[in-house]
């Protein structure tokens, strides 16, 4: 790609819980597609709502279920060029998610919010 | 105040405005002709959705549309798979794919890491892993994300299936 190409908002949508019944693998690709935008110089967002706020808490062991754990690689997400990770508070706030619970990084965001931050955004994936 | 007469409340206030009237066959007729990018992400006949984005692909191009590229990621890349056989009365749904390809030179990418995982591989992929066969029907071409990433810079239209 060239260097010139011009710069789109990104935003990905996660809303399932990790290593979920059909979304072991979709939260995976996600990520990665994530990171790939963000790799050509896109600018990039993460949206975790309803389910998907499980894959922003702190000490996941996936040892005993012999999966892969990403949550490192969520948390790795600022480093790699993403630019913001927002969470939904209802959604966290349903689910007994306080933020000491949950990623550092990850900023609390509601409903208004939310939907300004999908009509800023040039392209949605729901994932 | 004569609350009734809303037309001529209407002239008063704004005495330039008139009701759009829409002749749809004509509107339909002069829509721009849009460059597509179609992003699939089910399998065929696991789900009624790869089936819907093949006939909204030929639609498009019924219509004079354009399709930049068709880009198979997660479950999409079994639209690649060659050894799919179905019935004779039902469509075969990767060949649907690579007709309209054909015909219309759209390049059909499959994603690289989604495709290897289900074991949708093409010959290169089968040497370099040292597997003694490949299904990737010709036509479709394996390569990375970037590819959905250009495409949705440069398609004027992104669709996901």
């Amino acid at each position: 790609m060239s260097k010139q190409a011009p710069q789109k908002r990104f935003l990905f949508v996660l809303q399932h819980a990790p290593h979920a019944h059909g979304a072991a693998l979709k939260n995976k690709e996600a990520l990665d597609f994530a990171l790939a935008c963000a790799a050509f110089e896109q600018k990039v967002s993460v949206l975790f709502i309803n389910d998907g706020v499980f894959q922003l808490v702190n000490n996941q062991n996936t040892k005993n279920i012999q999966s892969k754990n990403h949550s490192a690689s969520i948390a790795a997400l600022g480093l790699y060029g993403v630019e913001h990770c927002f969470y939904d508070a209802h959604s966290a706030g349903l689910r007994g998610l306080g933020a000491e619970k949950l990623l550092a990084d990850a900023k609390a965001i509601n409903a208004q919010e939310i939907k300004r931050c999908i009509t800023e955004h040039d392209f949605v994936f729901h994932y | 105040m004569d609350v009734g007469n809303v037309k001529a409340r209407r002239e008063r206030a704004w005495p330039l405005f008139r009701p759009p009237r829409l002749r749809y066959s004509k509107v339909s007729l002069c829509l721009k002709k849009m460059n597509y990018c179609l992003h699939i992400t089910h399998a065929p006949y696991t789900s009624q959705t790869a089936m819907t984005a093949l006939l909204f692909a030929q639609k498009l191009l019924e219509r004079q549309h354009t399709i930049l590229r068709i880009f198979f990621s997660g479950d999409g890349v079994h639209n690649g798979n060659g050894l799919c056989i179905v019935p004779q009365d039902e469509i075969n749904i990767p060949l649907a794919w690579q007709k309209i390809a054909q015909e219309h030179g759209i390049e059909l990418i499959v994603c690289v890491s989604s495709a290897l995982k289900r074991g949708i591989i093409n010959e290169q992929e089968a040497q370099r892993y040292e597997k003694p066969q490949h299904n990737l029907l010709s036509g479709f071409e394996i390569s990375g994300l970037g590819q959905l990433i250009e495409a949705c810079i440069h398609a004027d239209r992104l669709v996901t299936f």
